[in-house]
C-alpha cells in the first residue's frame, strides 16, 4: 500500500464529498445563478462573467473546508478518514478547480445554446451561439485575452487554481464568519486585479498598448512579458498548494 | 500496540494539560480510561489519533507516528468522539460512504449490531436521529470497522439502559486477541464485568494503570460493619448497607473489583496505592 498517495483512496474522498448534503446544495446554488447569469449572456445582456466566476469560485472554495472555522466536531471526522493529507488537498485542489472549472464551462455552453434557442424562438432576437467563452468583457480581465484562439489554456488554469488556493488557505488559518469570508474574497478580487496581474501594467508601460485589446500585435518584449506573467501565476498557484497541505498536515483541533 | 514516551501537552501557552506522561497498552484488552472532567482523558485519545499533536515526547500506534495521520494507521484505528457530528447522509450512504475506508469493514456485523441496538431501518438520515441513537449507530459501526484499535469516548453517555448492557455484551464479544479498546468515561458502573485494565488520571498525569488480574491480587473490596476497621484498610466510604472498603489484600481472598470504589480510594490515598503497586 502506498502511504501518501492512492487513485482508490482519492475516488472514495470524492464519493464522500460528493455525499454530504450541505456540498450538494451549494454546488445546485452556485451552479443555478452561473445558469441564470449565463443565460442572459445568452441573450446578449451585459453581465460580468469574470466576476460571477470569481465569486462562486470563492463560495465553492470555502464550502470545502466552511467547517474548519467553527465545527471541531466536522474537523474531527474528516481528519480521521483513513486518507493521506496529500490525497486530502489533491481532492480540494481537484474540485475547486479542474471541477470548477469543467462545470463552468459546461454551463456556460448549456446556457448560451439555450439562451440562442429561446431568444430566436420565443423573443425574435437572432443572437448567434457564442462558443466562445473568453470574448466576453469579463473574462477578458482574467484571461488577458479577447478571443480564445489566444489563451493559454494553462495559464487561466493556473490563475483559477491561484485564487481557490487563496480562499482556501484562510479556512485553515482562522475562525471565521460568513461576513469576514466575504470580506475576503473582495480583498483577495481587489488584490487580484490591483497587483496580481502585473503583465498588463506592464506590457501598457511598454509597449504603450492595451494588454487586452492588441493580442496580434504582441511585440518580442510583449511575448516576453506575457511568458513572465505567466509564470509567476504558475509560481503562486504552486506555491500556493503547497502552503495549503503544510497548513492541512499541521491541523489540530481547536 | 500504544506507547507513549514523555508526553507533555497544551492547548495554549501558558497551561499544560498533560505533563512528562508515559503510558504503555498492549493488544487483545479492553482499557478503562477513568478521570476527572478536565483532566486530560479525551486529549489522550485525541494524540493518540493524531487530531491533536504533542508539544513534547513521542507517541508511536502499532508502529506510527499518529501525527502522520498516515492512512495505514487510520484504517486500523475508529475514535467515536463524546460528541457526534451533524451528518446529513442517511445510515445506508453513511456505510456506503464510509466503510470503504476500513479494510477489514463487516456489513453483516454492522446490520446485526444496528439489529441489537433495535435500529430497524438504515434510511433514517443520521441528522434526524436522537443522541443515543446516534450514539448506536456510530458504535455498531466503530466494532464493525474490525480497526485493531478502538477509541471510545463516553460511549454510553446518551444511552438508555438496557442499551448500555448491550453495549457491555457487544464490546465484549468484538474484541479478541488483535484488538485494543480505550474507553474514556465518567460513567464507571457502566464498565462494569467489561474491562480488563484500568487508567486513572489525575492532575494531567497517570497516578494508575493496573489490569484487573493486579487489583484482585493486590486489593480486597468488601463491605464491612461500621465497627469493622483495620491497618489493611485504604479507603472506606459509609453507606446505608455498611462501610464499602478498598484493603490490601493479604489474605489473597477474591473479590469483585468495585470501580468507583477504587477510584475513590486512588484520589483519597493516591501514594499507598501506588506504593502497593511498586
Amino acid at each position: 500500500m502506498n502511504s501518501y498517495f492512492s487513485f482508490k483512496r482519492v475516488g472514495l474522498l470524492i464519493k464522500w464529498q460528493f455525499a454530504d448534503k450541505q456540498f450538494k446544495t451549494i454546488q445546485l446554488i452556485v451552479w443555478g445563478i452561473l445558469f441564470i447569469s449565463f443565460h442572459n449572456i445568452g441573450l446578449q445582456m451585459d453581465y460580468d462573467v469574470s466576476t460571477m466566476i470569481l465569486l462562486f469560485g470563492f463560495i465553492f472554495a470555502s464550502s470545502q473546508y466552511s467547517f474548519f472555522g467553527n465545527n471541531n466536531l466536522l474537523v474531527t471526522n474528516y481528519l480521521l478518514i483513513p486518507t493521506s493529507n496529500l490525497e486530502r488537498i489533491t481532492v480540494s485542489f481537484l474540485l475547486s478547480t479542474v471541477y470548477y472549472f469543467c462545470i463552468v464551462s459546461l454551463v456556460y455552453v448549456v446556457c448560451n445554446l439555450l439562451g440562442a434557442f429561446i431568444g430566436q424562438s420565443f423573443l425574435g432576437i437572432h443572437q448567434p451561439i457564442n462558443w466562445d467563452f473568453f470574448t466576453s468583457k469579463g473574462m477578458q480581465v482574467i484571461t488577458g485575452h479577447n478571443s480564445f484562439k489566444n489563451i493559454d489554456i494553462w495559464t487561466l488554469f493556473a490563475k483559477v487554481a491561484f485564487l481557490q488556493a487563496f480562499l482556501i488557505l484562510f479556512a485553515f488559518v482562522r475562525r471565521q464568519n460568513l461576513v469576514t469570508k466575504v470580506l475576503v474574497a473582495l480583498i483577495v478580487t481587489g488584490l487580484y486585479f490591483a497587483i496580481l496581474n502585473p503583465g498588463s501594467y506592464l506590457f501598457k508601460l511598454i509597449t504603450g498598448n492595451n494588454y487586452f485589446d492588441s493580442p496580434n500585435i504582441i511585440s518580442h518584449t510583449g511575448a516576453m512579458i506575457q511568458k513572465a506573467n505567466s509564470m509567476i501565476y504558475y509560481l503562486a498557484a504552486a506555491i500556493l498548494w503547497r502552503i495549503n497541505y503544510s497548513l492541512l498536515s499541521k491541523k489540530q483541533l481547536n | 500496540m500504544i506507547d507513549i514516551k514523555n508526553v507533555d501537552f497544551s492547548y495554549s501557552r501558558n497551561t499544560k494539560l498533560l505533563t512528562d506522561l508515559s503510558l504503555k497498552l498492549g493488544a487483545g484488552r479492553i482499557h478503562g480510561l477513568l478521570g476527572k472532567n478536565g483532566e486530560g482523558k479525551s486529549t489522550l485519545l485525541k494524540l493518540i489519533s493524531g487530531l491533536v499533536f504533542p508539544s513534547q515526547g513521542s507517541i508511536d500506534v502499532m508502529g506510527f507516528e499518529p501525527l502522520k495521520r498516515l492512512p495505514e494507521m487510520l484504517q486500523e484505528i475508529f475514535f467515536l468522539p463524546e460528541e457526534l457530528p451533524q451528518l446529513t447522509l442517511s445510515i445506508e450512504n453513511y456505510e456506503k460512504v464510509y466503510a470503504p475506508f476500513y479494510p477489514n469493514f463487516n456489513s453483516e456485523q454492522f446490520n446485526q449490531y444496528l439489529k441489537e441496538f433495535e435500529i430497524d431501518t438504515k434510511k433514517s438520515m443520521l441528522n434526524k436521529l436522537s443522541h443515543g441513537q446516534k450514539k448506536k449507530v456510530f458504535i455498531s459501526f466503530g466494532l464493525a470497522t474490525n480497526t485493531k484499535l478502538l477509541l471510545m469516548d463516553e460511549p454510553t453517555n446518551g444511552l438508555d439502559i438496557p442499551s448500555k448492557g448491550q453495549f457491555r455484551r457487544m464490546v465484549a464479544s468484538a474484541i479478541d486477541e488483535s484488538r485494543c479498546l480505550i474507553i474514556s468515561t465518567h460513567q464507571v458502573r457502566d464498565l462494569d464485568s467489561l474491562i480488563d485494565s484500568i487508567i486513572i488520571m489525575d492532575g494531567h498525569e497517570i497516578v494508575f494503570n493496573e489490569s484487573i488480574e493486579n487489583i484482585t491480587r493486590k486489593l480486597l473490596f468488601r463491605v464491612a460493619e461500621r465497627n469493622e476497621n483495620d491497618d489493611t484498610v485504604i479507603y472506606s466510604e459509609d453507606t446505608l448497607r455498611g462501610l464499602y472498603q478498598v484493603c490490601e489484600n493479604k489474605t489473597a481472598t477474591e473479590s469483585k473489583i468495585d470501580i468507583e470504589l477504587l477510584f475513590n480510594a486512588v484520589f483519597a490515598n493516591k501514594k499507598r496505592i501506588q506504593q502497593l503497586f511498586q
